[in-house]
């Protein structure tokens, strides 16, 4: 097979108050593969996204792996640059609302500049114009210039999506990236999704409440329940059995 | 579901646009709106004042600076061994003082301003009678406080009370502004229930009205009280109103006795610290 | 009607005349008058003596105060002018400080927690003490003029808005502070994509509220401590010239109303 960008071992998280979030978690993850985490809300999929970029601090004793690096022993500068090379999507798009598309695209070179010319918004002009060619590839070349605050919610996602291209990345997390929109709109989402895996070989891990879309567009699927992980293998193994597991409910009511 | 695999690419490959440019040369990044632009124009007129006001207005007299007074004041401010016991009590006193003069200015103002501001809602009083109330309300609160005083020391001679009804007018505004915009936010709703059940106005302030805007009405009370405070310690130095505590620091200034003049900052300080506190948990409360 | 349903529902104290909050009400209001009858009798606070006199105090009112005289109308003009200058300069000065010192102050952003109480500390003593104090405080070591009144107007343009600052930045949505984080900006690239361009508007209205506070306190810093209009009124107050202290005080309150208007229109079209 492909090579693996990342590996987790034992990935724990305790949170103060001795709440468990995440108990031993250990999965990889290969190059143009996109696997989906699901799980009912609580099991610890957001935390899991979190911890593998240290947005959330894992526990003494897990082991992230990505690229080689071990990513839980590095510095705060080492950790920067480190980031630079994984992308992330927000169920909320997080992003800056009273600044342009293309400004928020840009912030996701944000990690190449110095703090003065990142402050100051003093982009190379290649920097530009990938952004802007990200936009159009994205379709949302009308809008380059427009303000976040007047995207629709696909669109903003779609400028989340962009945000986390212009990175390069190695890997892409996108933490519920269709929570917040209309099927129609999640469906565009998915698919890009889809075709940044496939086509431009960058994998991606993505957290998702619905079975069924998960079914449709991951290679692989990783069912989470109370911070462990209780499937990890390929879509067709999933089977309703399975689901009723990670959910703790019965398959008609989980779809309705 | 099949064609996913074996769909064409979904991304549009389209020749690169090329980059609009601003005027300055730069690759634009954004379409500036009517708002960005007075933004910037706001920012930029107030950088270009402050440059001028602080290199070339303002006439500094650096020949008088004394930076060891100071460095005086700073060593005498916790020194309050030093200080005799009857000038603490009279710093006290004065205290106390200066806080019933702010302290009374606010009740009255506030129970005249209940019935004005009630006639100033809109929801409440139809016709021209809100927009008269407000525009006085606004030449009164333009018309500085200090000068109310001096207006009313002028007809009546320095008193207590004529500080208190100096004090007052601005007291009153405020009240009239903060309290009828309360009022007016006040839901609709509950007011056309009350009106369909056949209430008459005051059934309508005093069953509707008055109840559901008392938190708020308390959350403006105190932070009047809090500005009170302040506008009471102010009078003292400015007009000469005796017994107060900006008085009292004042001589303790001017007679060099800075222990005496910290110990008043410190009394002041602690007072509004505490109003503000106060202030902080009711805003908190009528939030929840 | 509210108050029987409550009763009706409150079984257990259905018996009872006051329920415990009403009995704390009761309590409450009678604190309160008591404190207020206090507060007069401690000041001395004669009301009748309002209405006693009225006619007599409006007359010599009148007879001092009008007409006002503009008699030195460019000295008048000028000391507009300094005070709006000041106003603005102080104003904007205090809000730039303030700005950076919420950035520390706010639970989003103030990482270092030392420094953060520090910085709390210090603006709530300069918040609680009233320009007035500074004013008289200053003067010893500045000397009465210009610069002491612009120092004052800074000291409480700072210590206002710093506190408003900080709410306004632990108020603003942190998302997209996450997602910067996310792609290895570091803190002042963060504060200036994404928490500055999303505060900049109403932190403008704030700090055109505290210049608005500023021309208002303008009156008493001056007299107390010299510059613009303020001083101009303390000299027609002390030397007794009230018909062209009435003249001042027309011209302030006409810079009042009139920087109230364009500062709402402003904030209107930014916001």
């Amino acid at each position: 097979m492909q090579e693996t960008v990342l590996q987790t071992k034992n990935l724990t998280k305790t949170y103060g108050g001795g709440t468990l979030a995440l108990k031993e978690v250990s999965f990889a993850l290969k190059k143009g593969e996109m696997v989906c985490v699901i799980g009912p809300s609580g099991a610890g999929k957001s935390t899991l996204l979190r911890c593998i970029n240290r947005m959330i601090e894992a526990d003494e004793g897990s082991s992230v792996v990505f690229d080689g690096k071990e990513i839980t022993s590095l510095r705060k500068k080492e950790l920067a640059q480190t980031r630079r090379e994984i992308g992330m999507v927000f169920q909320h798009y997080n992003l800056v609302y009273r600044l342009s598309a293309l400004e928020n695209v840009l912030h996701g070179r944000m990690g190449y500049y110095s703090t003065f010319a990142g402050a100051f918004s003093l982009y190379k002009k290649e920097d530009i114009e990938r952004a802007v060619e990200l936009l159009g590839m994205l379709g949302l070349e009308e809008r380059v210039y427009f303000r976040c605050a007047n995207l629709s919610g696909g669109q903003k996602q779609r400028v989340g999506i962009a945000r986390a291209l212009i990175q390069d990345p190695k890997l892409i997390l996108c933490d519920e990236p269709i929570a917040s929109l209309d099927p129609q709109a999640a469906k565009v989402i998915m698919e890009y999704l889809k075709g940044i895996s496939a086509e431009m070989g960058i994998p991606c891990l993505v957290n998702l409440h619905q079975v069924d879309v998960a079914k449709i567009y991951a290679d692989r699927i990783i069912g989470m329940k109370d911070g462990h992980i209780v499937f990890d293998g390929p879509k067709e193994e999933l089977t309703d059995k399975r689901i009723e597991n990670i959910y703790g409910a019965k398959i008609h009511e989980i779809l309705a | 579901m099949e064609n996913v695999n074996i769909r064409t690419s979904i991304f549009i490959k389209k020749k690169r646009r090329e980059l609009d440019f601003d005027s300055l040369g730069r690759a634009k990044l954004r379409e500036s709106s009517a708002a960005d632009r007075m933004v910037v124009t706001l920012l930029v007129s107030f950088a270009i004042i402050t440059v001028y006001t602080v290199f070339f207005r303002i006439t500094y007299k650096w020949d008088h600076f004394m930076p060891e007074k100071l460095l005086e004041m700073a060593k005498g401010f916790l020194r309050w061994d030093t200080i005799a016991t009857g000038q603490r009590t009279d710093m006290i006193k004065a205290l106390i003082n200066t806080f019933a003069l702010g302290f009374l200015t606010t009740v009255i103002g506030m129970i005249t301003g209940i019935f004005v501001a009630l006639l100033a809602a809109r929801n409440l009083t139809r016709g021209f009678l809100p927009h008269m109330i407000r525009s006085v309300a606004a030449f009164m609160r333009a018309v500085p406080t200090i000068i109310w005083v001096l207006i009313f020391v002028a007809g009546y001679g320095l008193s207590a009370t004529t500080a208190v009804v100096g004090m007052y007018f601005h007291t009153l505004a405020f009240f009239i502004k903060s309290f009828s915009e309360s009022f007016e936010e006040v839901d609709e709703a509950t007011i056309e229930a009350l009106k369909a059940t056949g209430a008459n106005w005051l059934q309508i302030v005093f069953g509707a009205v008055l109840p559901s805007s008392a938190t708020r009405l308390i959350s403006w009370l105190a932070i009047r009280s809090e500005i009170n405070f302040g506008v009471a310690v102010v009078i003292g130095p400015a007009v000469g109103v005796p017994g107060t505590i900006g008085t009292a620091i004042n001589n303790a200034s001017r007679g060099g006795d800075y222990a005496t003049q910290g110990f008043g900052v410190f009394l002041v300080f602690l007072t509004a610290f505490i109003l503000e506190v106060l202030i902080n948990r009711l805003r908190q409360r009528s939030i929840v | 009607m509210k108050f029987w349903h409550s009763r009706l529902v409150n079984r257990e104290n259905a018996g009872r005349f006051f329920t415990d909050k009403q009995t704390k009400r009761v309590i409450f209001g009678l604190v309160f008058i008591m404190l207020t009858w206090m507060s007069a009798q401690l000041i001395g606070f004669e009301l009748p003596l309002i209405f006693e006199r009225f006619q007599p105090a409006m007359q010599r009112f009148v007879k001092l105060y009008f007409p006002p005289l503009f008699k030195e109308s460019f000295k008048l003009i000028d000391a507009i002018w300094v005070t709006f200058l000041l106003a603005v300069a102080s104003g904007t000065i205090g809000s730039f400080l303030a700005y950076f010192t919420a950035l520390a102050m706010s639970r989003t952003t103030g990482k270092n927690k030392v420094l953060s109480i520090l910085v709390r500390f210090v603006t709530t003593f300069i918040r609680n003490v009233p320009s007035s104090i500074w004013a008289i405080i200053l003067l010893l070591a500045f000397w009465f003029g210009e610069f002491l009144a612009f120092l004052v107007m800074t000291l409480g343009s700072f210590g206002f808005t710093a506190r408003i600052f900080a709410d306004m930045i632990d108020e603003t949505n942190p998302d997209s502070i996450e997602a910067l984080e996310s792609t290895g900006a570091n803190f002042w690239q963060i504060v200036a994509q994404s928490i500055f361009p999303e505060t900049l508007p109403i932190t403008i209205s704030w700090a055109l509220y505290s210049i608005e506070n500023n021309i208002r306190d303008a009156t008493i810093v001056g007299i107390l401590a010299g510059g613009g209009i303020g001083h101009l009124i303390g000299i027609y107050k002390n030397f007794r010239r009230f018909d062209e202290l009435a003249a001042a005080v027309i011209c302030i309150v006409v810079m009042v109303l009139l920087f109230d208007q364009v500062s709402m229109y402003i904030r209107k079209r930014i916001l």
